[in-house]
């Protein structure tokens, strides 16, 4: 059977077919995760902001509208829902253009890698910390869109729709953005 | 002028706005993720020479970036869905009346007809406020079927003139009955339909 499109689950739920929403939350619980943790630095809290962000999206379901696409109305909620949390630390920081500077988001985790060898076996802690730290350091505009296509895994389109920007402008910035990455973190990235 | 952000400034590589290069980044982009060997991997993505060592930093940094993602634990969504049983979400209340409401509403309906029965049969209900309670309840509706039983007297009397009037009148008067009906249950579809796209 063809999987149903977030809209036919949208729809299924409001129907009345609650148990749609597990594969909605299934479909994306990863993505909003690794956004909230790269927007938030924590990684518990960021998993304890995206379960409220389901219940958030999920009381406002009648109110999606389905000319635009469902990830990105989950994607604005959870980058809303970030920034208020944000502010509520009184780190205005992070969310906008002061550099990170320490390893706040947790260097000792042991991240599963996807990545072919040898890249596969990235868990080398020091090279972690430095792509963090790259990211972090880059001006607000250019990270938050590298944060939503590599960690939220938008897709180019998603993110034009989500910022309101033309395409281009979004594929330009993102060029921009991951230029600047492997300028620093040329020493990392090497066999 | 000079901008910190600009990649041109800060590397001062003239070559970073080149279309060739961008459109090399959107194809790694789109293809990174593969557990082809290099050599393999840049010989499938048709990268042109010269510019495999641009793919494979591109690759290498994409391949960075993912090792920093997380998964989430299985009871993830679990947990969510206990979250979302004990949510009354406004949308989930529309259109969902309890049966117990409905109930009610019945039996209360039911009670007052009864009641109404009783009362046109003559039953007593003795004196007092009770008394007086039924008497303005009889009242009530012998006036109102009183009115209703006139007004509708003389509705039909002007319509049985009028559709005796030509065989044509009658059968537009049959298509009228026909077509109000349908009318209002296409309007009532359309409706339906409406608020269904809007959600």
């Amino acid at each position: 059977m063809a999987q149903r499109t977030d809209e036919e689950l949208v729809q299924a739920i409001l129907d009345g077919d609650e148990e749609s929403f597990r594969d909605l939350v299934l479909r994306y619980q990863n993505r909003v995760v690794n956004y909230l943790n790269r927007m938030l630095r924590d990684l518990d809290e960021a998993q304890e902001l995206a379960q409220e962000v389901f219940v958030r999206v999920y009381r406002a379901l009648d109110r999606f509208d389905p000319s635009y696409r469902f990830s990105t109305w989950l994607f604005r909620v959870a980058q809303n829902a970030a920034i208020d949390r944000i502010r509520k630390r009184r780190l205005v920081m992070v969310s906008l253009n002061r550099p990170e500077t320490g390893s706040s988001e947790g260097g000792e985790w042991e991240f599963p890698s996807d990545c072919p060898t040898p890249y596969g076996e990235l868990r080398n802690l020091e090279r972690g910390g430095a792509i963090r730290r790259a990211v972090a350091e880059l001006k607000g505009e250019y990270r938050e869109l590298i944060e939503l296509r590599h960690f939220g895994e938008l897709s180019y389109e998603e993110i034009a729709e989500l910022k309101e920007m033309p395409l281009g402008t979004v594929k330009n910035k993102l060029f921009r953005g991951r230029q600047m990455l492997k300028g620093k973190l040329a020493d990392y990235l090497t066999d | 002028m000079k901008r910190p952000d600009d990649t041109r400034a800060t590397r001062g590589d003239e070559t970073l706005d080149d279309p060739g290069l961008l459109a090399l980044d959107q194809r790694v982009d789109a293809a990174w993720e593969s557990d082809d060997e290099d050599g393999v991997w840049l010989e499938r993505l048709a990268v042109e020479e010269g510019l495999a060592e641009e793919a494979l930093g591109l690759r290498r940094l994409q391949c960075g970036i993912a090792s920093l993602r997380v998964s989430v634990p299985a009871s993830f969504a679990d947990q969510v869905m206990a979250r979302v049983a004990d949510e009354r979400p406004a949308w989930r209340r529309h259109g969902q009346s309890s049966p117990l409401a409905w109930l009610a509403a019945a039996a209360v309906l039911v009670g007052a007809l009864a009641v109404t029965a009783m009362l046109a049969a003559g039953a007593d209900v003795g004196s007092g406020p009770l008394a007086t309670v039924a008497d303005l309840l009889t009242a009530s509706v012998a006036a109102g079927a009183g009115l209703l039983g006139a007004s509708w007297r003389g509705v039909g009397t002007i319509a049985a003139s009028w559709l005796q009037t030509s065989p044509e009148t009658f059968a537009l008067a049959a298509l009228l009955l026909v077509a109000a009906p349908a009318w209002f249950v296409l309007r009532a579809a359309r409706a339906r339909s409406a608020a269904s796209r809007r959600r």
